[in-house]
């Protein structure tokens, strides 16, 4: 959603270690990412301040679990998005996030998934808001390397018109 | 006569129908995935797909390098190396457009081949109006293989329509082997068979009476169990003749009529038209009602105006109405018919008896306290222009004790033949009235064994049955009797066992004859006879009085052997013999062999003899004489005449996906001359049967026995 | 040399429904035979019977066989088809559908066309008969348990 740009971002997590000379903190144990409606869910955050004061977030989960996330989405009243990925990439400055290997992103009208993507590289600009997917998490598609599903459902009459 | 490429019956069709609408999947609501190496958009606008993109929908699947949903129309765009499938149809493009909730859409510049008549071909675009219609822009149309098939139809617009199982093509132009042969305006065929309305493929043709033919049939397809087909044909020497022919299938009824006229014959200066007519109607569950009327305008429209040999044969055109009361265990039957004699003056024939009208009761019980018993009583009015007529009654009750085991049966039987006549239109001095009344008594009795055995290899079960028939009935004058309906029936092993040698009621023939059989029968373990040999023999303890049109009396006793079925899985064949004992003469024969190695192999031999009338010789077959070539070929020789009396030849071409036929016929069609006609048939798989003159598959297949269009799988 | 009185008929199935009117000769005469024949109930209704006889088609064709040299027609094949196949209410199929085909021969001349009416009748009502005692063999060798 637009508004969230405007909104501070915040970090909590079970501990939490800072290395003054690097400013890198890393949170670690339920790492929850909040900002305005976008919320994630993680196993440890690694965050990188820049030097005009923008933090870089790589969140990793669990080994065999999940990093989610769920935020409102602009044109209508109940739309949401969500998803889950082995990793994940989030940029205060370019609002760009970017969910790696295995990652599924669902697009929801109420309770009622509209779209769907499953794929190694699914990312999110929320200021352009595009959307990009890769078959390969190293952000560039490789030829013959598997690729990614989008489901599409049906419109139902009310989408419709 | 109009040629479609499979005059189905309408409940093949109305089957074919209600099958093709249930298997449409219901794609509207299925999910559309689709996969791809690389994808970007913006949510709920669109998303661009690249790289290996495939999108499924239900049961459209689209390949293509590049793609483009929009959310908005709900729609696909794709790009580079474009395959669709869709209903097992598979087109290749440059690009394509689906349309998600209404799978309609278009593909550019597409390679198209469809899976139901795997029929190909190339356009500009085809354009999916929905789930079974599709229309194709400039393209081609064949059920050839291959990038330069045999023939091809280029059209404007060709619409193909899987629902309703048919294309239109329109501004068409047909191309065989490169050369255009047919441009039509529009033309419509079957995607699978079914009927559709539409013109049908024109017919050249040609006849030594009447010229150069040409006609150009439409068929109305008004409903599916309604159909009306017009054939206006242009006869270069007679003028324009119009036909219509009229088919109708309703819950208790159906029929078929059919009509030709042509005014003013340019030959004869006459109008010429010809009518057949045949209906059967359940008025009411028990009251059926019949009518078989045929009419012609002269007395040559047959042989000038037709070229099958079915029609031209026939000189007597019946024209019958008749009602049909059915009874718990009795019926009654109230009919009007007589026969216009179409006449050979080279050969005159006399005119048959009208009946007008006759009345017809039938009443039989069986089991009633072990006896069956049956009545029959029929009044009818003969009229005839010229010789005597008549009202006659006949009574005929019957009775009979059948004492019936698995193993033998023993049936006797009295009945009592009792007749009057009122006659009119008689010479002055002929009595008017004559009454007769013969009873006749019968005893059938027989005896079936049974034993296993084999018959080439294969195990069999053999039956041997013995029969004894006696029937005695007193002799009658019946000399001075009028012969409304009375025959000599052929003597044959239906009527070796009944009791009158007459056929009809005016005759009753006088007997004391046994009549002894032995029939064999070798039956498969499934229940089919194999084969069947059977002799018979009548003896007459007393010569037989009376005669019909003093043929004269039939000799002491007549032998009677026959013999039918399967000798080898590839050769079967029956014979029949008569021989007159006190002669030693065959009075009746026919041997027939037919050797079939595989489908569309056969030879048929076959020798027919009836003293003093018929000796023919009769060799048919369809052979293949070369890579795609069959022969096939028909000759009905008469011994008698030494001459070909019904002949026919012709030869087969079979490609891949056409076929070409051409047969030359020659039959007799009286004493003097014959009818000669050539035809040429160019049968293009899945799409229509153009030919010259008469459609040659009915006469080959009436012709020679076994014979299948090589066309057919 | 083997031969013995051939015994009883005896039908795989105890009920039998025909899909023949009775108005229709050919279903009058198969009734009467399968009911003199003992053991097996003709039922009124379909679903009543053990097993049904779905009459597939019942034609019957009368074709030249040849002309003399006036080209006028001296004889004719008389046809009789007879295709059926045997199921239960359900459906499962007991004897895939098979035709049964007769033919007999009949001479013809113009001058007796009333009389050859009736012979044709006669000839059609002894294929009737023939056709009869054919269905009944199949129906005795039936495999009730496919």
């Amino acid at each position: 959603e637009k508004a969230d740009s405007l909104k501070e971002m915040t970090i909590e997590a079970d501990q939490f270690l800072n290395n003054g000379k690097t400013n890198v903190s890393t949170f670690s144990g339920d790492v929850v990412v909040v900002r305005g409606t976008l919320k994630v869910k993680a196993e440890k955050a690694v965050v990188t301040k820049s030097a005009d004061e923008f933090q870089h977030v790589v969140l990793t989960a669990k080994p065999g679990a999940k990093i989610s996330f769920r935020q409102k989405r602009d044109g209508g009243p109940d739309l949401w998005v969500e998803g889950e990925s082995e990793k994940a990439e989030y940029d205060e400055k370019t609002e760009f996030v970017k969910f790696l290997s295995k990652a599924q992103i669902r697009y929801l009208d109420g309770s009622k998934v509209t779209q769907q993507q499953e794929g190694e590289f699914l990312s999110y600009d929320s200021k352009n808001d595009v959307f990009v997917g890769v078959n390969s998490s190293s952000g560039q598609s490789v030829s013959g390397g598997g690729r990614i599903k989008t489901t599409i459902q049906p419109r139902t009459e009310k989408q419709a018109n | 006569q109009a040629q479609t490429t499979a005059s189905r019956t309408f409940e093949e069709d109305l089957v074919l129908r209600q099958k093709s609408n249930q298997t449409k999947a219901d794609d509207k609501n299925a999910p559309t995935t689709v996969q791809s190496e690389r994808l970007w958009g913006r949510p709920e606008r669109f998303i661009h797909f690249e790289n290996d993109v495939e999108v499924v929908k239900g049961a459209t699947t689209m390949n293509a390098d590049k793609a483009t949903y929009r959310f908005l129309e709900d729609e696909v765009d794709a790009e580079g190396k474009v395959s669709l499938q869709r209903n097992g149809d598979c087109y290749k493009g440059d690009s394509a457009r689906i349309q998600l909730d209404s799978s309609s859409g278009n593909v550019i510049n597409p390679v198209y081949k469809l899976l139901r008549n795997n029929a190909q071909g190339k356009a500009e675009k085809i354009d999916f109006i929905d789930e079974e219609r599709s229309v194709i822009h400039q393209g081609t149309y064949s059920s050839c293989d291959g990038l330069d098939p045999d023939w091809y139809l280029r059209a404007e617009t060709l619409d193909l329509d899987t629902g309703l199982d048919k294309g239109i093509a329109s501004k068409s132009v047909l191309y065989f082997l490169g050369t255009p042969i047919l441009a039509t305006p529009s033309l419509t065929f079957p995607l699978s068979g079914a009927r559709h309305s539409g013109f049908l493929p024109p017919v050249f043709g040609a006849s030594s009476k009447g010229g150069a033919e040409f006609a150009l049939p439409y068929y109305f397809n008004i409903a599916p169990n309604r159909d009306l087909t017009l054939y206006p044909k242009v006869i270069s020497r007679r003028g324009l003749q119009l036909g219509a022919e009229g088919r109708y299938l309703g819950e208790t009824y159906r029929g078929e009529t059919s009509l030709e006229g042509l005014n003013n014959d340019r030959v004869t200066n006459t109008n010429r038209y010809a009518l057949t007519s045949v209906h059967q109607q359940q008025l009411l569950p028990e009251l059926a009602l019949n009518w078989n009327l045929n009419y012609a305008s002269d007395d040559n429209y047959p042989s000038d105006f037709s070229n099958s040999i079915t029609k031209t044969s026939q000189r007597l055109l019946l024209r019958d109405i008749n009602f049909t009361y059915t009874g718990s265990f009795w019926n009654l039957n109230l009919r009007a018919s007589n026969y216009q004699v179409l006449q050979d003056y080279a050969a005159p024939i006399d005119r048959p008896y009208d009946r007008l009208p006759q009345l017809q009761f039938h009443a039989e019980q069986h089991d009633v306290k072990g006896f069956d018993w049956s009545a029959d009583a029929m009044l009818t009015r003969f009229w005839h222009p010229t010789q005597v007529r008549g009202d006659r009654l006949v009574l005929n009750p019957q009775v009979s004790f059948p004492m019936v085991e698995p193993g033998y049966f023993v049936v006797p039987k009295v009945s009592l033949h009792a007749t009057t006549y009122q006659l009119s239109n008689i010479v002055p001095g002929q009595d008017p009235n004559f009454h007769r009344v013969v009873p006749t008594f019968s005893v059938d009795s027989g005896l079936v064994f049974e034993r296993q055995s084999s018959l080439l290899g294969k195990e069999v079960t053999q039956t041997l049955e013995p029969r004894l028939f006696y029937v005695r009935t007193p002799y009658r004058e019946q000399s001075n009797f009028p012969n409304f309906d009375s025959g000599v029936a052929d003597f044959n092993f239906a009527q070796i066992f009944s009791e009158n040698r007459f056929t009809g009621q005016d005759r009753i023939g006088d007997a004391n004859q046994i009549t002894a059989a032995l029939v064999s029968r070798y039956i498969e373990m499934d229940g089919e006879e194999r084969l069947k040999l059977a002799l018979g023999q009548r003896f007459y303890f007393n010569t037989q009085r009376v005669t019909l049109d003093n043929v004269n009396s039939p000799s002491r006793s007549d032998l009677l052997l026959a013999a039918s079925g399967k000798v080898s899985p590839t050769l079967s064949a029956d014979a029949a013999l008569q021989l007159n004992q006190s002669t030693h003469q065959s009075v009746q024969a026919s041997y027939g062999i037919r050797w079939q190695p595989e489908v569309k192999k056969i030879l048929n031999l076959s020798y027919r003899l009836q003293r003093d009338t018929l000796k023919q010789l009769d060799i048919s077959g369809q052979w293949p004489i070369a890579n795609r070539w069959y022969a096939v070929g028909r000759s009905n020789y008469s011994l008698m005449d030494k001459r070909v009396v019904d002949g026919l030849v012709g030869f087969e071409y079979k490609a891949d996906c056409w076929s070409l036929r051409f047969l030359a016929q020659r039959f007799a069609v009286n004493s003097t001359n014959n009818n000669s006609g050539f035809s040429i048939q160019l049968e293009l798989n899945g799409l229509a049967r153009l030919g010259i003159g008469n459609n040659p598959i009915e006469a080959l297949k009436r012709n020679i026995s076994g014979y299948q269009p090589i066309s057919e799988r | 040399c083997g031969f013995t009185l051939r015994g009883p008929v005896s039908f795989p199935f105890k009920s039998i429904y025909i899909g023949l009117s009775d108005a229709s000769p050919l279903g009058g005469e198969l009734k009467r035979q399968i009911r003199a024949n003992g053991q097996t109930l003709i039922t009124a209704e379909a679903k009543d019977a053990e097993v049904i006889l779905d009459v597939l088609s019942e034609t019957r064709e009368k074709q030249i066989l040849s002309l003399n040299s006036q080209g006028r027609v001296r004889e004719y094949n008389l046809l009789y088809n007879f295709r059926f196949r045997l199921r239960d209410a359900v459906g499962k199929e007991y004897l895939e559908p098979v035709t049964v085909q007769l033919k007999r021969t009949i001479t013809f001349n113009e001058a007796q066309v009333l009389a050859k009416e009736s012979e044709e009748a006669l000839l059609y009502r002894d294929m009737q008969s023939d056709l009869v005692q054919q269905i009944m063999r199949r129906l005795s060798v039936v495999k009730m348990d496919q």
